[in-house]
């Protein structure tokens, strides 16, 4: 009896590892954490990232904070005197241009989503807007034919040097990873905008019928497009030194 | 008892599997360990019963507390920043690896050279 009473309780106990390793799989399988990676390392990892991100906002305040007093001072100075008044308009002009100001104005919210999950397209397999994410590229090409003075992806300024390329798992505008749904924000006309863009055989008929995407455009009186943040450089182009011309000089 | 351990075990992973439970991944690694440590004791177990040596009690109490002092190291591990958790996985690790050596050489004596001697005997 005694002897029966320990294979027992070893079989009982055996039954509750095996419980248990059949549980850790499941759970490991069900999880992306690989390996045997400690929780406290993971939190850390979160931690620095949290620092990381907070960092870099009080970075962006602070820039912004500056670019504030910048401004201040310029107009300052323009209320004294005329010409510069005349080139701080200039300079807002150039602002707006480049990108470095948010603006505000009338213009179309376009909102495109990949296709509701059916027979043909498996949602979890790929995205499609991000596969084909030249799409994107061809729609604000389009908004600029069309006049469009201001735009943004997802909130990314579209500025001279912004790239639209699928990287990896994400779509990288201004080097910032970014996912559907992409909401594109163009300031201009409105009308001009959407006939520009919703005519037959356009680009936006062309992703509603051939890639099935979900697209909305939306006609708006008031819409601010976001400033670029990052820093725009330039190491290797220059401006030309304007030369004589050398017809002119032989004259003289 | 063995045949127990290994019946269990099985009914224990086909168990597991059919009603899929998960836990939160935060205790993974504590029952990682947790399970190490039980693995050991039922090996333990195993040896004992072999070299005819096996206690209930002794068992029982060793596998609920190995496996409760490793996953609690592991936790002090955690806060404390140490990876504590080395300790639990070298000796229980080592002891898994002695148990199997020890249970290898029983067999074998039973079964292999205690055959050899009877052929002898012929």
């Amino acid at each position: 009896m005694r002897k029966f009473g320990g294979v027992f309780i070893v079989g009982v106990i055996a039954l509750c590892i095996g419980v248990l390793v059949s549980v850790q799989i499941s759970t490991a399988q069900s999880s992306d954490q690989g390996g045997l990676v400690p929780f406290s390392k993971v939190k850390a990892s979160q931690i620095e990232l949290d620092k990381a991100r907070a960092e870099r906002e009080t970075a962006l305040k602070e820039l912004l904070a500056l670019e504030e007093r910048l401004e201040h001072i310029e107009k300052e100075k323009a209320e004294d005197d005329f010409f510069i008044k005349g080139v701080v308009a200039d300079l807002e002009k150039y602002k707006i241009s480049s990108g470095m100001l948010d603006v505000r104005g009338p213009g179309v919210v376009i909102t495109i989503d990949d296709p509701l999950p059916s027979d043909e397209y498996v949602e979890n397999d790929h995205s499609v807007i991000m596969i084909n994410s030249d799409l994107l590229l061809s729609v604000i090409n389009r908004l600029k034919e069309a006049g469009a003075e201001a735009i943004s992806i997802n909130g990314h300024r579209i500025v001279p040097t912004t790239e639209i390329s699928l990287a990896g798992d994400n779509v990288n505008i201004n080097s910032k990873a970014t996912a559907p749904p992409y909401e594109i924000r163009a300031i201009g006309n409105p009308e001009t905008i959407e006939s520009a863009i919703t005519i037959r055989s356009g680009i936006i008929d062309r992703m509603k019928s051939f890639y099935r995407l979900r697209v909305n455009i939306e006609k708006k009186d008031d819409i601010t497009v976001t400033r670029y943040n990052g820093v725009i450089k330039f190491r290797y182009a220059a401006p030309v030194e304007p030369v004589e011309p050398a017809g002119e000089s032989a004259e003289s | 008892m063995i045949v127990a351990m290994a019946v269990g075990l099985t009914l224990g992973i086909a168990l597991g599997f059919a009603f899929d439970i998960t836990y939160p991944t935060e205790y993974s690694f504590y029952i990682t360990m947790g399970l190490l440590a039980a693995f050991d004791s039922l090996l333990g177990a195993a040896r004992t019963y072999l070299e005819k040596k096996y206690n209930g009690l002794i068992f029982i109490s060793g596998f609920i507390c190995n496996a409760l002092v490793a996953a609690m190291l592991t936790y002090l591990g955690d806060k404390l920043g140490i990876p504590l958790y080395y300790a639990a996985i070298f000796v229980f690790g080592g002891r898994l690896f002695q148990n199997i050596a020890v249970i290898r050489r029983l067999f074998i004596e039973q079964y292999f050279v205690k055959k050899s001697l009877k052929a002898n005997d012929k």
